[in-house]
């Protein structure tokens, strides 16, 4: 597997699938990401924009996640190649 | 029970003071990412997706739900529908508990006539205590037994999270970025 | 003729509530807990003639103390330490929920762990092997579905052996990267020299490490109210920490 570079949630279309690199959202936010499964290494799925373009949807361990742009500016990680699965 | 004699929380306090502050926001990332590590291992063995279309199901649903063209539009259809029956709903049995009360009152009134009550003491029970009483609730009881469920219902369904999802923005601007929650 | 503790834990929308109202019927009562805007519920229930305390304890994601909820619920089970500790899962997004069922299990090894929606689960096609989870666990595991009132029996059953201490349960410890388990290994026998065996050391020396002194702060009120003689040897502590 190549490393494609790091791009922030900002940078991820919908339907793309990213395996996080490092959060930096920092406080009380950072560890309740954490605890949603915002965690390196996971893998979510960009879900779709709300109407007004705002928050974004992730797929989450099953779960949708509803996440504004100051945050998302501040996740990292690399865009995962379409292949099989 | 309770506590040995030697318990000490300050000697506890002392043991995290050696450990250094910067490094424990490394630990706390480490710690939750090891967990979710062994609960996805867990999970892969144990657990079985026979049908992956079906769990992407719901998905579909809300990608119409929260759609750029549909989102609104569906919400404010919601809305109306939700506002309509509450008030075009309410009309028969707003009508139907003003009658009933309407009839009570002219019993109350022959009764009072019958115990040769007053005319002042029949006006404050009967005109007004009773006739107001019986107008405000033959008014708001049909709408609120009706408005109500119907939001729990929609709540149910989880539409009103999708609303949230929704609408965000145009509540969260005003605030600008200082606080959330 | 006894009378045992069971907390129920888990994510919040686990349906938690309906197992908890499906367990008590109308035999509950809410109110505060101590001090706090926290809704505190609790009821009873009877089994082979013995009387069950259930508190339902505030649906959370983790138990790292991010929110009072978190707190709460971290508090009752490591300080208060019901007889049984229940932990809801939702069937249907198992990797979530079972995050808070491995910090449960460092906490107290008198679990059961109970995977609900399970109705839900199986028309969105996810099987679930409860055997071979309950052996990876260590921990009794039930498929239940509160809403109809399934698994019900199989449920309480499992409660009562983890009571009675038929059961023991053993349950997985989560193994954390080199460095953080050998710096475990340093604290732990110091912790469990200081607060004695009735309390999860592995657990406290992992809080320690991640510098949440909250649960020190709160092993401490829980001292203050049991001991004067040692309140005063905290303040000193404190007096000297600060």
């Amino acid at each position: 597997m190549s490393s494609s570079p790091l791009v922030s949630l900002m940078d991820a279309a919908t339907g793309q699938r990213i395996r996080l690199a490092s959060i930096q959202v920092q406080g009380v936010l950072r560890r309740r990401l954490l605890d949603l499964g915002f965690v390196p290494g996971a893998v979510i799925e960009v879900l779709q924009a709300s109407p007004l373009g705002d928050p974004v949807a992730y797929r989450v361990n099953n779960t949708t996640i509803a996440l504004r742009r100051e945050e998302r500016e501040r996740i990292f990680g690399e865009i995962c190649k379409e292949d099989g699965e | 029970m309770g506590f040995p004699a030697h318990t000490d929380g300050a000697a506890l306090r002392s043991l995290m003071q050696k450990i250094d502050k910067g490094e424990q926001t490394g630990i706390r990332d480490q710690i939750v990412v090891d967990l979710y590590r062994k609960a996805h291992e867990l999970c892969a063995d144990t657990v079985t997706y026979k049908d992956r279309k079906k769990l992407m199901e719901t998905y579909k649903l809300d990608r119409i739900l929260t759609s750029r063209v549909w989102g609104f539009p569906i919400m404010l259809a919601m809305l109306g529908v939700v506002f309509w029956l509450t008030i075009a709903g309410a009309n028969v049995p707003s009508s139907m508990l003003a009658g009933f009360f309407g009839r009570i009152e002219g019993y109350l009134t022959a009764a009072f006539q019958a115990l040769h009550a007053p005319d002042w003491l029949h006006g404050i029970l009967v005109l007004g205590l009773y006739r107001g009483t019986s107008w405000v609730v033959s008014v708001m009881l049909p709408p609120m037994a009706i408005f109500f469920p119907i939001f729990a219902l929609l709540e149910n369904f989880g539409y009103l999270p999708r609303v949230a999802f929704n609408m965000d923005r145009l509540f969260k601007n005003p605030a600008a970025t200082a606080s959330r929650h | 003729m006894s009378t045992y503790r069971v907390a129920l834990i888990g994510n919040p929308n686990t349906g938690k509530s309906t197992l908890f109202n499906a367990l008590t019927g109308l035999r509950q009562h809410t109110g505060n807990w101590a001090g706090k805007t926290v809704v505190r519920a609790e009821g009873e229930y009877e089994y082979n003639g013995h009387t069950y305390n259930v508190i339902d304890l505030p649906g959370t994601y983790s138990l790292f103390s991010n929110s009072v909820d978190e707190e709460v619920a971290r508090d009752y089970i490591v300080l208060d330490r019901p007889d049984v500790t229940v932990i809801v899962l939702d069937a249907t997004a198992m990797e979530r929920n079972m995050n808070l069922a491995l910090q449960v299990l460092e906490m107290t090894s008198r679990a059961v762990v109970c995977l609900n929606l399970i109705d839900e689960a199986g028309k969105l096609g996810i099987e679930i092997r409860e055997q071979l989870l309950a052996e990876k666990l260590g921990v009794p595991v039930v498929k239940i579905s509160a809403r109809n009132k399934q698994g019900i029996t199989e449920l309480l059953r499992q409660i009562e052996n983890v009571a009675k201490r038929r059961i023991v349960p053993k349950p997985v410890q989560v193994k954390y990267s080199e460095e953080i388990e050998r710096r475990i290994q340093e604290l732990e026998p110091e912790v469990r020299r200081l607060i004695g065996d009735d309390y999860p050391a592995r657990w406290i020396a992992l809080r320690l490490l991640d510098g949440d002194d909250s649960i020190i702060a709160a092993l401490e009120r829980r001292l203050g109210a049991n001991a004067s003689q040692t309140k005063e040897m905290i303040a000193d502590g404190l007096s000297c920490a600060h």
